[in-house]
């Protein structure tokens, strides 16, 4: 019959285990928790102290000069602009595809995973120059929109935010593939045919059961990407270049060029601020949208 | 295993420097069956720092010339200036390296960080023989070579090249001009043109007249295509065609030339650039005297005669010709660095207004 | 009662593999029908056909006179209660149960209503808030029924419902889940490879083996009356002896086996390959009075004391085995090693044509 494997409810395997005492397994993550406590945790509150620390003592100073200046709105501007426009982009193209993944079989899956897998080990430069020479003037992008008959002449691609945002998209796709399809490949397919027999059509289907259920992929993969698009500095560097400032690199020019330590500081602890806020908010958003499904 | 580094050791207590360590585990592999390995060891070593894009002409002419000279083994540790400048800050109390090659930009704030200390006549005597302009702060580093910036092309599409800098500003180059960043070394250049176009004053009044020279840039927007920090891949859309003007130096745009690039470099009638190459004895840099041979060597005609025609740059020591590639007769200007690097951080901001896209 | 599903000639193959072949199936209004075989006899994908969950390769399915060949699952009215129950696990059991109703587009004042009085009817109105992961098994089972039967399904189709529960549970439930549909009037379809499951709850079974329907009929006659080898031997316990026709004479035939000479009702030329079968129950002690009866005369092997029977094994030769089963106390004192003569009505001899070496 090829169709009948017994598998109980995701959620009833998880009730019926025994509650295990957990202040042994506590100890499993001390290696990692002491790792990142001491190559993590301590910088950032030093460079949290670094931000506030002036010669006449503590002082949000920094901060205020900085949110006084229009100039950093418009910096700021551009970091979330990009940011959400990355992760918009690699949702919309990666979800579907996680999907596809899960649902795959065999050499396909392989393929498809490979496939995802891959580019992570080609370098971030190399990926930018590939860019550089797709986005052309005399590239394919621009040779099947004007082929197509979309455009008259060639559009400008390179070092604008639409450049930026299709090159950015295209290094972060894994990060948001991976979480979706890994929810995705847990879905018991037999949940929306139990969905189809009860009479709910594709849309219904995918809007009420899919969508809810990987919502924790999606969550993750969102977290993900927006926090790597957020605090990018070489792809900008490489794809639209010194012409569009975002926090992450006015952050790497005080600390690398300026040597202003401060100002370095006071961005980074901005940057971190809006990308912990927006990754925490995204999760409760989704916990509310489960909850309402 | 030498017994001075042992000895050393004990001097400071036994607290082996990193360099020590590695000296000691050197010295291991090569008792331990490396008779080659033991015959360079006994030579003294010294380690010069550096642009990671000079190893090759490092290599290939001035280590092996000076070793033979000398007697002696060079360390060259190539990578970036601002990279360099953290690494002599970070062994202030005990230098690992003995002389650094950076540009005068980072030069400045090596001295102010009081990283380097001052050469004289009597300890590198080439020093008499620099060109003016070259050697700076009364001493404290002088240029060895000077590689000049002007406006490089795509010889496909523009064959002839560019006459003047103000063909930067025709329309006809609408998004296909490249500037360099304001945090490259080239990133000043169009910056004091810019102010002299804008001005008509020679460059050497101009260059302080900034705001001038924002009016004249906010002009050239529309044509430009990016502004790097990265110039391999900024250098790359010149050569595809992307970009056909850009604002660079000969050391990396004749070299690509002469690679088979599409490219070439304009020595605009208005005038071009003296990069500023610099080289600075590193204070309390360990084997003084070889060291300071070094330098000499780097300021002497022996090695600026070998090394300029490979590297497209102007000599400094004022006996050394130019070589044939190189434009003649047209003005070269040094600007004015020590007041460049105390306004830096406030041109970078107002940069990334004004040229923001 | 009229007839209401047919199922007409359908077939399905997965690759090489034909699974079903031009299979048909009539099952009457508010009839209960099993669909027993071993795994791998396509009587899931049969089920599966039937909800709209896979295309058919031929033929045509037609519920209450509407051709249901085409329609998407959804369309179907056809409800359908998972082997794993497939419960949302993202809602709670009232949600889960009112899925099915908010997705047809019941009104929406109506819906808390109905809910109720499904999860009534599978006792679970005190759960209605809870989350799924807060039941045992078999609440989830009765959930996955109440969704099922709350969006008033044409045709009920189960799979296997109660694999997963023990067996007090199970029994418990199969009356429960039987007498419901009762109430209701549910047409419904159950596939399972439990026997006694499908005995106990069925008005008919239909007996699968390699993509096709061997017997379909009411329990006993499956019992009593298999209509091959396949369903003797899927359905119950029995003695099968291989043997051979000797003699033929009229209705009768004389089979030799193993065991000895044994007659039967049917038609068989002499010489044909033939497996007699006997139920165990219909097996007695010899009494010398055996008129009409087949008797042999064989060793037991072993006594089994069940309480409400005693169950003997007897070696009927060629390493065959027959089995009986009689009141504990007509062979007070039997054990293995005797000999013992056994009989049994010649009309209780079910006899098929041999099938390869079976």
């Amino acid at each position: 019959m090829g169709v009948t494997a017994a598998a109980a409810p995701v959620g009833a395997a998880r009730t019926r285990k025994p509650r295990r005492p957990v202040d042994l397994l506590v100890l499993l993550a001390l290696p990692a928790v002491g790792y990142l406590g001491f190559f993590f945790a301590l910088p950032l509150v030093a460079l949290l102290a670094k931000s506030v620390w002036t010669s006449a003592g503590p002082s949000i100073e920094s901060y205020a000069r900085f949110f006084g200046d229009p100039f950093s709105w418009q910096v700021v501007g551009n970091t979330l602009k990009i940011a959400t426009l990355v992760t918009l982009v690699t949702l919309v193209l990666g979800y579907p595809t996680a999907f596809a993944m899960a649902r795959a079989r065999g050499i396909f899956q392989i393929l498809l995973l490979v496939a995802m897998i891959l580019p992570l080990s080609i370098g971030v430069v190399v990926k930018a120059f590939s860019w550089q020479i797709v986005l052309r003037r005399d590239g394919v992008v621009n040779q099947l929109l004007v082929w197509s008959g979309l455009t008259d002449e060639p559009v400008r691609f390179l070092f604008t935010e639409t450049g930026l945002v299709l090159g950015a998209a295209n290094i972060f796709l894994p990060f948001m593939v991976l979480p979706i399809y890994s929810v995705a490949k847990m879905i018991d397919p037999r949940l929306t045919e139990a969905a189809a027999t009860l009479g709910a059509g594709p849309m219904y289907r995918f809007f009420r059961v899919i969508l809810p259920l990987s919502m924790p992929g999606v969550v993750a993969g969102i977290a993900f990407v927006f926090s790597m698009a957020i605090s990018m500095y070489v792809i900008p560097t490489l794809l639209i270049g010194d012409r569009y400032q975002t926090l992450a690199t006015i952050t790497g020019r005080s600390f690398l060029f300026l040597r202003n330590e401060q100002l370095g500081a006071t961005t980074a602890v901005i940057l971190l601020v809006i990308a912990v806020a927006v990754v925490l908010g995204s999760a409760r958003l989704a916990r509310g949208l489960r909850r309402t499904a | 295993m030498r017994k001075r580094d042992i000895n050393d050791a004990r001097r400071r207590g036994l607290s082996l420097s990193r360099r020590d360590a590695l000296k000691l585990g050197i010295g291991a592999a090569a008792v331990a069956g490396f008779p080659a390995i033991v015959q360079a060891q006994r030579v003294p070593e010294i380690v010069i720092g550096g642009a990671a894009s000079h190893k090759p002409w490092m290599d290939k002419v001035v280590i092996p010339m000076f070793e033979r000279k000398y007697n002696c083994k060079i360390l060259y540790e190539g990578t970036r200036s601002t990279i360099n400048l953290e690494k002599m800050r970070a062994a202030k109390d005990r230098p690992v390296m003995s002389v650094v090659q950076m540009d005068d930009p980072v030069m400045i704030q090596a001295v102010e960080e009081d990283l380097i200390e001052p050469i004289s006549v009597a300890q590198v005597p080439n020093l008499a023989k620099i060109k003016p302009g070259a050697v700076h702060m009364d001493g404290m580093w002088a240029n060895y070579q000077q590689p000049w910036a002007g406006v490089a092309y795509n010889t496909q599409h523009l064959p002839q090249g560019v006459p003047t800098w103000v063909s930067m500003w025709e329309p006809r180059f609408k998004g296909k001009v490249v500037l360099p960043s304001l945090q490259n070394t080239e990133g000043p250049w169009v910056l004091f043109m810019a102010a002299h176009l804008e001005t008509g004053k020679p460059l050497k009044e101009a260059q302080y007249d900034i705001e001038a020279a924002f009016k004249r840039l906010r002009a050239l927007k529309p044509n430009l295509l990016t502004i790097y920090t990265n110039l391999p891949q900024a250098f790359n859309l010149l050569e595809q065609g992307e970009a056909w003007l850009q604002v660079t130096f000969s050391s990396w745009a004749l070299l690509r030339k002469q690679e088979g690039s599409p490219v070439d470099l304009a020595a605009p009638k208005e005038g071009i650039f003296a990069m500023p190459s610099g080289i600075c004895l590193v204070k309390g840099a360990p084997h003084r005297d070889l060291a300071l041979a070094y330098i000499n060597e780097m300021l002497g005609a022996e090695l600026q005669t070998l090394l300029t025609p490979i590297t497209f740059s102007l000599p400094t020591h004022v006996d050394v010709p130019l070589s044939a590639d190189i434009p003649q007769d047209i003005e070269v200007f040094t600007p004015d660095w020590a007041w460049f690097t105390k306004h830096r951080a406030q041109l970078v901001e107002r940069w990334d207004r004004e040229m923001a896209i | 009662m009229d007839n209401y599903l047919h199922v007409i000639d359908v077939s399905k193959r997965f690759g090489e593999s034909t699974v079903l072949d031009n299979l048909s199936l009539v099952v009457r209004r508010g009839e209960f029908v099993s669909l027993l075989g071993p795994s791998g006899c396509g009587k899931t994908t049969l089920l599966r056909l039937i909800a709209g969950l896979l295309p058919t390769d031929g033929g045509r399915i037609v519920l209450d006179g509407k051709d249901l060949t085409r329609l998407p699952a959804h369309r179907r009215n056809v409800g359908v209660v998972f082997q794993n129950y497939a419960l949302f696990p993202h809602l709670t059991v009232a949600e889960n149960v009112a899925f099915g109703l908010r997705a047809r587009g019941v009104a929406k004042q109506e819906i808390p209503a109905i809910v109720e009085r499904c999860l009534a009817m599978v006792h679970l109105a005190d759960y209605a808030d809870r989350s799924i992961f807060a039941l045992s098994g078999g609440q989830q089972q009765r959930v996955a029924v109440a969704r099922a039967i709350a969006i008033r399904p044409d045709l009920l189709l189960l799979d296997e419902p109660f694999s997963a529960l023990d067996r007090k549970l199970r029994e418990a439930m199969q009356i429960e889940l039987r007498q419901l549909l009762r109430e209701l009037g549910i047409t419904a379809i159950f596939v399972t490879h439990d026997q006694e499951e499908a005995m106990i709850m069925s008005d008919r079974i239909a007996v699968m083996n390699a993509g096709v329907i061997e017997q379909f009929a009411d329990p006993r006659t499956v019992y009593e009356r298999p209509a091959t080898a396949f369903a003797l031997e899927f359905v119950g316990t029995s003695t099968r002896l291989p043997g051979r026709v000797s003699d033929w004479d009229g209705d009768t035939v004389l089979v030799d086996t193993a065991a000895g000479p044994i007659r039967a009702r049917a038609g068989y030329v002499s010489g044909a390959p033939v497996m007699i079968g006997i139920r165990p129950e219909k097996i007695m002690l010899a009494d010398g009075n055996e008129h009409g009866m087949n008797v042999v005369r064989l060793r037991v092997l072993d006594r089994v004391y069940v309480g409400s029977k005693l169950l003997l094994h007897f070696d009927a030769g060629s390493g065959g085995q027959a089995l009986a089963e009689l009141n504990p106390g007509d062979a007070p004192d039997v054990a293995p090693g005797d000999m013992m003569s056994i009989a049994w009505r010649v009309e209780d001899t079910l006899i098929y044509p041999a099938v390869g070496h079976g």
